[in-house]
């Protein structure tokens, strides 16, 4: 049997990834705002000796694409060439969605609709007559619920059938007015004998997206020296005036299909605008965004400290355990100081990420988080930020990778630079272990309180540097956001905790692999050379510490947090790990640190500061550098963020020293 | 849905009660924090200006209800909500608080799970929440609700 491609087309926020991960049974990112998925994403999956690929594509409003991640889509659909186009529809809003079917209908590759979010429509008293859809647009129609699966099994049966019919794809076409149709086929003439530049397009369809203001496409045919008929020779009112009667055209069929197919009674829809009036508030929406964060860390720290503390036990049973069996010291130490101390001091806080990742989930489902967004927008812009950056910001705080990939839904490269530089500043869950640890250790009950300063710290870094960048470098005012405010949906705790699980699995795979290198990398380090006392300040690691010790002492920071600080470099996690290492054993790391005569709360506050804003990991930096596309951005990225954490941690312990008079 | 026989006027009445009591334990949790209170509650400076915060949100409601009866579904709904999540969070952090000292063999009250001055306030939202919801909902109906 042949592979059957298939891709995953649909307005943003519809469910696709949702169905894809269904489909493939992956964990990709999904989430209820706009622009989740910013790059094709590939699976596969074996069904009756069929195997499908299928790629899930960025969201778009249309094939007229303005964002990077609006391209990628666009140029999938027009020469990728799959067998099978599936436009995921979300139910609840049909006649918007089919805008782009009347688009994709066009290309006339083979296609089938899956109406997503039925169980949305039905609590809605909407009643959709699939079969007039169908009939309608000449395309199958399949009803499914992507979250809990349902029908997922019947689209992939159409979705078999379809790719094995023979004959062409004929879909219903948009009746264009005679002005537009006379000009398309002047144009499609013209093509037809230079159909070889145009790919898989067909010459109709090409004059159709030529007349419609394709500039990708205009711009390559002029590339190759051709001379288009009208779209060269009439003047440019001329031509969007045309370009307006073909939106005209998609409207009114849209518009014709929704209203025979779609029957609306009453049903409990939630009035978002007017819960919006108060969320995205003048004067509230800030506090109770701030508000809603506090309870988040408040929870993050406390609710999972009684795990913590299970941990710990557990990993006190396995010291104890080690040192009653004989052993090479040398091995004892490996174990005791590597392994349990370094690794296991890093798995200890896994409880507090998990707690993380599902606030994080639950917030990003209800659409609460793209209010927020909206809320910040006022404030951003004023400082000369994307409203839409406040996204990528959001997802920073999982993690920063996949926070800068997620600038590609912003339009100027100004605004997207911008953006990058200051996505560091979000606090990724791997810093989170250094709070838990020092809030815990140094501010006993303060510790939520702390750990919310530094969230919010690490924003109000972020908005700072964007005013600086903004005045200083990129002059020009960051462009306007428009973004579609996602309906409001109840949460399902369920996918919630999915969402939380596969993160949080993420993380400790992350443990296993790049963690564990690291810290073996600290304990031999502090084991070598032979001979010496483990740790101490005379082995490699000591050494270390004291050649970079000087530069951090006016921040007051021994040469134990300072190594951490140098290899927190590889991943944030093994600042913890790493400090586990040196204060020897897992058990002993928090007593330790209590203990130890050169630490005082304000040096672990300036010492969370710097962790929270001083370098991206190796990981993000690689992606700044690819998203950048240059040497010099990633390495303002990095100068800046080390001297805004080297500033603050200074003035930390300056005005906290007087503070308490130390 | 015919407005008059729906008991608008109790419910609005109660939205100016729970202002008063959110404003309240907004109050009491800021004096403890700040070390003047009765010790019964929990001390909690941040989580008092979260009350105060929602207590606003009562009383424009109370305000708007005036002329604008949708502004005052949206505003004491709003309020309502974040007050009972909020407080289910309350409960999370000091089952949480409790469990750690248990577990570290440290002396715990039970009671503390139940101190935070947030739940005191919540229970009497919890009327308010299911009466405006049903409001709200029926907003969307061809606004029948919404005059
Ligand atoms: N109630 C309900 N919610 C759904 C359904 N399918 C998806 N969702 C929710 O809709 C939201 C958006 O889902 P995604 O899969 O991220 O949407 P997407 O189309 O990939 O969005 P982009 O990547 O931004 O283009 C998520 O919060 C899902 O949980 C469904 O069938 N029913
Ligand atoms: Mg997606």
């Amino acid at each position: 049997m042949k592979d059957i491609r298939i891709l995953f087309a649909g307005n943003p926020n519809v469910g696709k990834t949702t169905l894809f991960n269904s489909i493939c049974g992956v964990h990709q990112h999904t989430g209820n705002y706009p622009g989740v998925t910013v790059e094709i994403k590939t699976g596969k999956r074996q069904i009756n000796g069929h195997s499908i690929i299928v790629s899930d594509l960025p969201g778009t409003y249309s094939l007229s694409a303005f964002t990077p991640d609006e391209q990628v889509a666009r140029d999938a659909l027009l020469s990728s060439g799959p067998d099978v186009v599936i436009q995921i529809i979300d139910a609840t809003n049909i006649e918007r969605n089919l805008f782009l079917t009347t688009q994709l209908m066009e290309i006339g590759l083979p296609m089938v609709i899956a109406l997503n979010m039925c169980d949305l429509a039905d609590e809605q008293g909407m009643t959709i007559d699939a079969d007039c859809l169908e009939r309608n647009l000449k395309i199958p129609v399949v009803r499914i619920v992507a979250r809990k699966g349902e029908g997922v099994e019947e689209l992939i049966k159409t979705i078999i059938q379809v790719s094995t019919h023979k004959t062409p794809a004929v879909h219903r076409a948009v009746e264009y007015p005679h002005s537009v149709t006379s000009h398309i086929s002047e144009i499609g003439n013209y093509l037809s004998a230079h159909a070889s530049l145009l790919g898989s397009l067909s010459p109709h369809y090409a004059a159709i997206r030529l007349m419609e203001g394709d500039e990708h496409l205009e711009k390559m045919l002029h590339e190759k020296g051709c001379t288009i008929p009208f779209i060269d020779t009439t003047d440019p009112a001329e031509r969007d005036g045309i370009a307006e009667d073909i939106l005209l055209a998609r409207y009114k069929i849209s518009e014709e299909i929704t209203t025979c197919s779609v029957q609306c009674s009453m049903g409990r829809v939630m009035p978002g605008d007017l819960i919006d009036q108060v969320l995205t508030h003048r004067l509230f929406g800030i506090p109770i965004f701030l508000s809603c964060m506090w309870f988040a860390f408040q929870l993050t720290f406390s609710a999972s400290n009684p795990f913590i503390v299970g941990i710990e036990y557990i990993f006190g049973y396995f010291t104890e355990l080690m040192n009653s069996v004989d052993m090479d010291p040398l091995i004892r130490s490996f174990l005791s100081d590597g392994v349990i101390g370094g690794v296991g001091s890093v798995l200890v806080f896994v409880p507090s990420i998990f707690v993380m990742f599902l606030l994080l989930s639950i917030l990003e489902d209800t659409g609460y988080l793209a209010r927020a967004a909206f809320v910040m927008d006022r404030l951003m812009h004023s400082v000369g930020l994307h409203g839409r950056s406040f996204i990528p910001f959001l997802i920073g705080f999982g993690c920063n990778v996949p926070a800068i990939m997620a600038t590609r839904t912003l339009q100027s490269r100004a605004d997207r630079i911008i953006t990058i530089i200051t996505i560091p500043f979000m606090s990724c869950a791997a810093r989170l272990p250094v709070y838990v640890l020092f809030a815990g250790v140094f501010f006993g009950a303060a510790a939520g309180n702390v750990i919310f300063f530094l969230y919010v710290l690490g924003i109000v870094v972020a908005i700072l540097s964007a005013l600086i960048f903004r005045r200083l470098v990129f002059k020009d005012e960051p462009s306007p956001f428009i973004m579609e405010l996602p309906p409001y949906r109840k949460p399902s705790g369920f996918a919630a905790a999915v969402h939380m699980w596969f993160k949080g699995r993420e993380y400790l795979k992350r443990a296993g692999l790049v963690i564990f290198g690291g810290v073996i990398v600290v304990w031999a380090l502090a084991t070598l050379p032979a001979g010496v006392e483990y740790g101490s300040a005379d082995s490699l690691v000591g050494i270390i510490g004291q050649v970079f010790q000087p530069v951090f002492a006016p921040l007051g920071f021994n040469w134990q947090l300072v190594v951490g600080l140098i290899f927190g470099f590889i991943a944030k996690e093994v600042v913890v790990g790493s400090l586990g290492t040196l204060y020897g054993g897992e058990e002993m790391l928090e007593s330790s640190l209590a203990a130890d005569p050169t630490l005082h709360p304000i040096i672990a506050l300036a010492y969370m500061v710097f962790v929270l804003l001083y370098l991206p990991c190796v990981a993000a930096l690689g992606v700044i550098r690819q998203e950048m596309g240059t040497w010099k951005w990633t390495g303002i990225a990095i100068g800046w963020g080390i001297f805004v954490a080297y500033v603050f941690a200074f003035i930390i312990v300056h005005v906290g020293s007087l503070f308490i008079g130390a | 849905m015919n407005n008059t026989t729906y008991p608008h006027q109790y419910l609005y009445g109660w939205t100016g009660i729970v202002t008063l009591t959110t404003g309240i334990a907004g109050i009491i949790s800021i004096r403890e924090g700040a070390g003047i209170g009765t010790g019964l509650f929990i001390p909690d400076i941040p989580g008092g200006c979260i009350l105060l915060l929602i207590a606003a949100l009562f009383a424009t409601a109370v305000i708007k209800g005036r002329t604008d009866r949708p502004g005052w579904i949206s505003f004491s709904y709003i309020g309502a909500l974040l007050l009972v999540v909020f407080a289910g969070c309350a409960i999370l952090v000091e089952t949480g608080n409790f469990l750690t000292l248990i577990m570290e063999g440290e002396e715990a009250h039970l009671l503390t799970i139940v101190s935070s001055s947030f739940i005191w306030a919540a229970i009497l939202a919890i009327p308010l929440l299911a009466g405006v919801s049903k409001l709200l909902y029926g907003c969307s109906c061809g606004g029948d609700c919404c005059e």
